[in-house]
């Protein structure tokens, strides 16, 4: 009966220690909302809200800098092997230093970054962050907790433009969550590696937006300034441990100096 | 295993237990209810409450103090269970934070912290949802064995103890 008794109690223990362990590993984050739209769905939608944002902006018309651009993100896709998503990457005349990405694999590049940004890879860089907050479905993940997920699927029905530029609102200012940015800090530094492009361009990139725009508050980048955990970003950056044998390639068919002239 | 039975009382069948003994059985168990309402903030006083009743009540009948005995000694558990997760989220309040960001933040303390609420929420259920079968089965002048805490109730209340055989015998001190 002693041991009977033993062993009942050892059952009543173990079930509430599986019990807690189970719940540690259960992710308790809210489940993914964007989960119910599809990467397909997302594009389309992307592509909507990009044809609504550029009608109220102008593209940078210039050949280098947009072969440069391009340059710049050959090189990340070669790095990045294969994505579920087709990128497009737009520069608009815009002297903010700025770049957000939007629905579906669409991101913009201001002319102000470019200018602003000593290196290809610098520009790389933010384009490395971008593209992990695309990879990692962060945009739509925002847009839909925002708006819910009937209303942004509305939009593929022919639904209202006001939704639409509803969503543009919620896709242009975009501020993510700490984790969400760290995570596509995460991203991009790894990308900038895949890529054979030294990840300590994030560094001094963030840091210059830092300097730059210390207090004051700034749109999409304001996390930069607004965070205090900036510092600790840039420190990752820089501490950031590229694998053995990592060499890096600059990206030398750009000449920046003339890309930044033109501009 | 034979000679474990004679070790104890038989147990009494539903007709022989007076409404009296059982609605104080079932007793033992509703007190929590009442106590672990008033005692919220701090989940001692549902204990404290138990361990009065159980001592008021332990000497009126064997079925009485099986059943207030199991109500207490399954309420320690959870009991502690529940203080610790009330001292866990007084130390996160103040040298933590529980911010909702922040307690996501993956890999931290909170994962602990979360798995282990949900635990007490769970054992609480189980506790309470327990307690209440036994109530009603202990009106209907039943036994109901919980898991672990039954059977010590049982061999607490029902175990035939030998003590009044026990003969005191005085010796002189060895020189």
């Amino acid at each position: 009966m002693n041991f009977k008794i033993l062993k009942e109690l050892g059952v009543l223990i173990g079930i509430f220690l599986l019990i807690w362990v189970a719940f540690i590993f259960i992710p308790l984050k809210p489940s993914s909302p964007e989960a119910a739209i599809s990467i397909e769905k997302e594009q389309k939608i992307g592509e909507l809200l990009m044809k609504a944002y550029l009608s109220n902006v102008k593209l940078v018309s210039d050949s280098l800098v947009i072969e440069s651009v391009d340059l710049i993100y050959d090189r990340l896709l070669n790095g990045m092997g294969t994505s579920e998503y087709d990128y497009r990457i737009y520069i608009i005349k815009n002297d903010n230093i700025n770049a957000f990405a939007s629905l579906g694999g669409n991101i913009v590049i201001f002319s102000g970054l470019l200018k602003y940004a000593d290196s290809p890879e610098e520009v790389a860089a933010v384009l490395a962050h971008e593209i992990g907050h695309v990879e990692k479905r962060h945009v739509v993940n925002k847009v839909v907790k925002e708006l819910g997920i009937s209303l942004v699927l509305s939009i593929l029905s022919g639904g209202d433009v006001g939704f639409l530029n509803e969503i543009l609102q919620q896709s242009v200012s975009t501020v993510f969550d700490r984790d969400q940015e760290s995570e596509a800090d995460d991203y991009g530094l790894e990308l900038l590696e895949l890529s054979m492009m030294h990840p300590n361009a994030m560094a001094s990139i963030f840091k210059k937006i830092r300097d730059e725009y210390g207090s004051s508050t700034y749109e999409s980048l304001e996390f930069l300034s607004s965070h205090p955990n900036t510092n600790r970003r840039i420190k990752k950056a820089l501490e950031y441990k590229t694998k053995k044998g990592f060499t890096s390639k600059k990206i030398d068919r750009i000449d920046w100096r003339l890309v930044q002239e033109v501009l | 295993m034979a000679g474990l039975e004679a070790k104890y009382h038989p147990v009494p069948q539903p007709d022989d237990i007076p409404i009296r003994e059982r609605e104080d059985a079932m007793g033992g168990y509703l007190m929590m209810f009442a106590a672990l309402a008033a005692g919220l903030p701090l989940p001692i006083i549902n204990l404290i409450a138990a361990i009065i009743y159980f001592y008021i009540n332990r000497s009126k009948s064997r079925f009485i103090k099986f059943h207030s005995y199991q109500s207490l000694i399954s309420q320690i558990p959870t009991t502690l269970i529940n203080a610790g997760l009330v001292f866990w989220t007084i130390r996160l309040f103040f040298y933590g934070s529980l911010k909702i960001d922040e307690v996501f933040y993956v890999g931290s303390e909170y994962e602990l912290y979360w798995g282990y609420l949900i635990m007490v929420i769970i054992a609480n259920l189980v506790y309470m949802i327990f307690s209440l079968v036994a109530a009603f089965k202990a009106r209907k002048g039943q036994f109901y064995y919980f898991l672990f805490f039954g059977k010590l109730a049982y061999h607490y209340a029902y175990l035939i103890r030998a003590n009044n055989t026990r003969k005191i015998v005085n010796t002189p001190p060895t020189l």
